[in-house]
């Protein structure tokens, strides 16, 4: 009995212990059981050099500097890289892989989109100019990509928006700014237009990015060496559905912006049952565009 | 009595340290002091010794030269007759440039004073470098004879006048902007890596500068031609002659000089290590400026800027005189 007596404080120090982890690991982390909202943002291609890399080179040793490219939005990404803002007769630059090969947009398990391909811009020998001991150069990295705004916003549809009759509503005919949802290309407005068998909705659309929008139909090479006007600032809206139902919009394709804004007409004709109570319903829309934005670092070389 | 005293006295003396334990105490203080030394000498980083990253092209600046002057007393401000009494004259390249074969002369009053080895001297100098970041100085000597007075003077004053001349050179050495889109044809043109724009390379080095380089587009079937206006001005501080290169000797001599030599500046300009066609190699400055248009390479048209070197060299010679006025004494 002694002996009991004697191991009482350590028996109960163990069932103490076993009581703690049993809580600890029946409560869970209840959060992270929920989906994460990744559709969110204006981003679309993140470009940055890795951390670590040297800017500065010796006369005569190679250049090699790694960059990393994320997709920060929620479409697949394609494109290529184009090296500018340099002398070629100092620098002889080249970015491997040139092409931009599908890189995963943010996912559900990914909601950041921290996954990363690396990108490696090397020269051979650096060369310094004549009567020089030091001279800085800048490499412009510029990617031009196909994107995609894959939208959607619940819209309340409402047969009677002026309420001639009396009815308790589940939602009211309102204006809404969805905002960004993972894409360059934003959203920034809907307005509902409610007639007897129509509703029509006005869409406002606005780059949020840090790019320039171009036509879809340019080739990426001939985004690298130069835009016309009237290349840019042209996006296609692939299709606009309220509740899967396909509505005509206007104007046709493709759509300008204007200063980074543009705004299109789409319309649901006969969507509208005037017997109906109001009632929401999901407005998806996809619009297609090709992008182009850039990225400078300067490296400075310096004699032996 | 006594034996109590020296009883006390034993007693208030400190405790006597083992051999041991002043040896260990010793290692202790030796340590601290190691310790001590080498935080101080990590703090300081020995800031002396390191490469201040200053390079050659570094001391390309100000508008320095050569600058003359009479040592300390000699010659001294009196003199007497029959006396000899050295010139000696201390000559400091303040600028960049290495001067080579320049020429020093001394011109003096020859019915006062003889110079017995002649009046011209030859000199190098080197510029400031990393190697010599105050300039080379160099003293050069005259071999002066005071000679007798007049029966009826007790005191004559005269003027010692320096002339040097020798040749130097201007360098600038700067970036400028190609702008391939100069006329925003292309719109979002990626202009973020710099921008086309006069520059003005400040002081450059030496008595002539280069005030301005102004780009100009022109634009050809889509080929892009970079052009600079180059203004280049004299630095009238001190009163320096401007003349032509490698005419030093002549300068500085008794011989007749072409008068259409002087303010002659000799120009070679290089984009990218490319030389550049100027609308004159040579030219003469007018109210002590110049314009000159130089014509880079053509390049056809894309979206973008980048930084060129360009590199800009005057030759030209500079003369400078100085004097003394000394009183020679019965």
């Amino acid at each position: 009995m002694e002996h009991y007596k004697k191991h009482l404080p350590s028996v109960y120090f163990i069932l103490m212990l076993m009581v703690v982890a049993s809580y600890v690991g029946c409560s869970g982390n209840v959060s992270s059981q929920e989906p994460a909202n990744f559709r969110t943002g204006s981003q679309g291609l993140d470009m940055r050099f890795v951390s670590g890399n040297q800017y500065t080179f010796y006369e005569g040793s190679d250049v090699s500097l790694l960059m990393e490219l994320r997709n920060r939005g929620t479409a697949p990404l394609y494109g290529e890289l184009f090296l500018t803002g340099y002398d070629p007769n100092f620098l002889s630059l080249s970015i491997f892989p040139s092409r931009i090969m599908s890189i995963e947009p943010k996912n559900e398990f990914d909601p950041n989109g921290d996954f990363a391909q690396i990108y490696t811009i090397a020269a051979n020998g650096v060369r310094l100019p004549n009567n020089r001991e030091k001279f800085s150069q800048s490499i412009q990295v510029t990617a031009c990509y196909e994107y995609e705004t894959l939208a959607s916003a619940e819209v309340c549809v409402d047969p009677d928006p002026m309420n001639r009759r009396i009815d308790n509503k589940v939602c009211q005919l309102n204006a809404q700014a969805p905002g960004g949802q993972g894409h360059p290309v934003v959203i920034t407005g809907i307005q509902p237009f409610v007639n007897s068998q129509d509703i029509r909705f006005q869409i406002r659309i606005a780059n949020s990015g840090q790019g320039q929008i171009y036509d879809k139909r340019v080739s990426f090479g001939q985004c690298a060496s130069g835009l016309n006007f009237d290349q840019v600032d042209l996006v296609y809206v692939r299709s606009v559905r309220l509740a899967g139902r396909a509505l005509t919009c206007e104007p046709l394709n493709p759509v300008r912006l204007l200063n980074g804004v543009g705004t299109i007409n789409c319309i649901c004709r006969n969507c509208i049952d005037p017997m109906q109570g109001a009632y929401r319903s999901l407005l998806e829309m996809d619009i297609i565009y090709n992008y182009r934005q850039s990225m400078t670092q300067q490296i400075n070389l310096i004699a032996n | 009595m006594v034996s109590n005293i020296h009883k006390i006295s034993k007693a208030n003396k400190a405790p006597k340290i083992s051999p041991y334990k002043s040896h260990t105490l010793q290692k202790f203080i030796l340590l601290i002091f190691l310790c001590v030394c080498i935080l101080i000498i990590g703090c300081s980083g020995f800031s002396g010794n390191v490469d201040d990253g200053k390079r050659d092209e570094d001391y390309n600046r100000g508008s320095g030269s050569l600058s003359i002057s009479f040592n300390q007393n000699a010659p001294p401000a009196r003199v007497f007759q029959n006396q000899r009494s050295d010139i000696i004259l201390k000559l400091q390249n303040e600028g960049s440039t290495n001067i080579r074969s320049g020429v020093v002369m001394v011109s003096v009053d020859k019915s006062v004073i003889e110079l017995r080895d002649g009046n011209t001297q030859y000199f190098d100098l080197r510029g400031k470098s990393t190697s010599f970041p105050q300039g080379e100085v160099k003293l050069i000597p005259f071999n002066a004879f005071a000679l007798p007075l007049n029966v009826e003077s007790q005191i004559r004053d005269t003027n010692i006048i320096v002339q040097s001349c020798y040749d130097y050179l201007t360098e600038v050495i700067t970036d400028v902007c190609i702008d391939m889109d100069p006329y925003n044809i292309y719109p979002n043109s990626n202009k973020d890596v710099c921008q086309s724009r006069t520059v003005s390379p400040g002081a450059t080095g030496g008595p002539v500068k280069v005030i301005s380089i102004e780009p100009r587009y022109s634009i050809e079937n889509d080929v892009v031609q970079p052009n600079f206006i180059i203004t280049v001005s004299k630095v009238t501080e001190r009163a320096q002659t401007i003349f032509a290169t490698q005419k030093a000797h002549l300068f500085c001599s008794s011989s007749r000089f072409d008068p259409e030599d002087i303010d002659k500046i000799k120009m070679y300009v290089e984009l990218s290590d490319v030389e550049l066609a100027c609308d004159r190699s040579e030219f003469t400055l007018y109210q002590n400026q110049a314009q000159i248009i130089c014509s880079g390479f053509g390049q056809q048209t894309f979206t973008g800027t980048y930084t060129a070197p360009l590199y800009i060299r005057l030759d030209y010679g500079v003369s400078e005189a100085i004097s003394k006025k000394i009183s020679i004494v019965r």
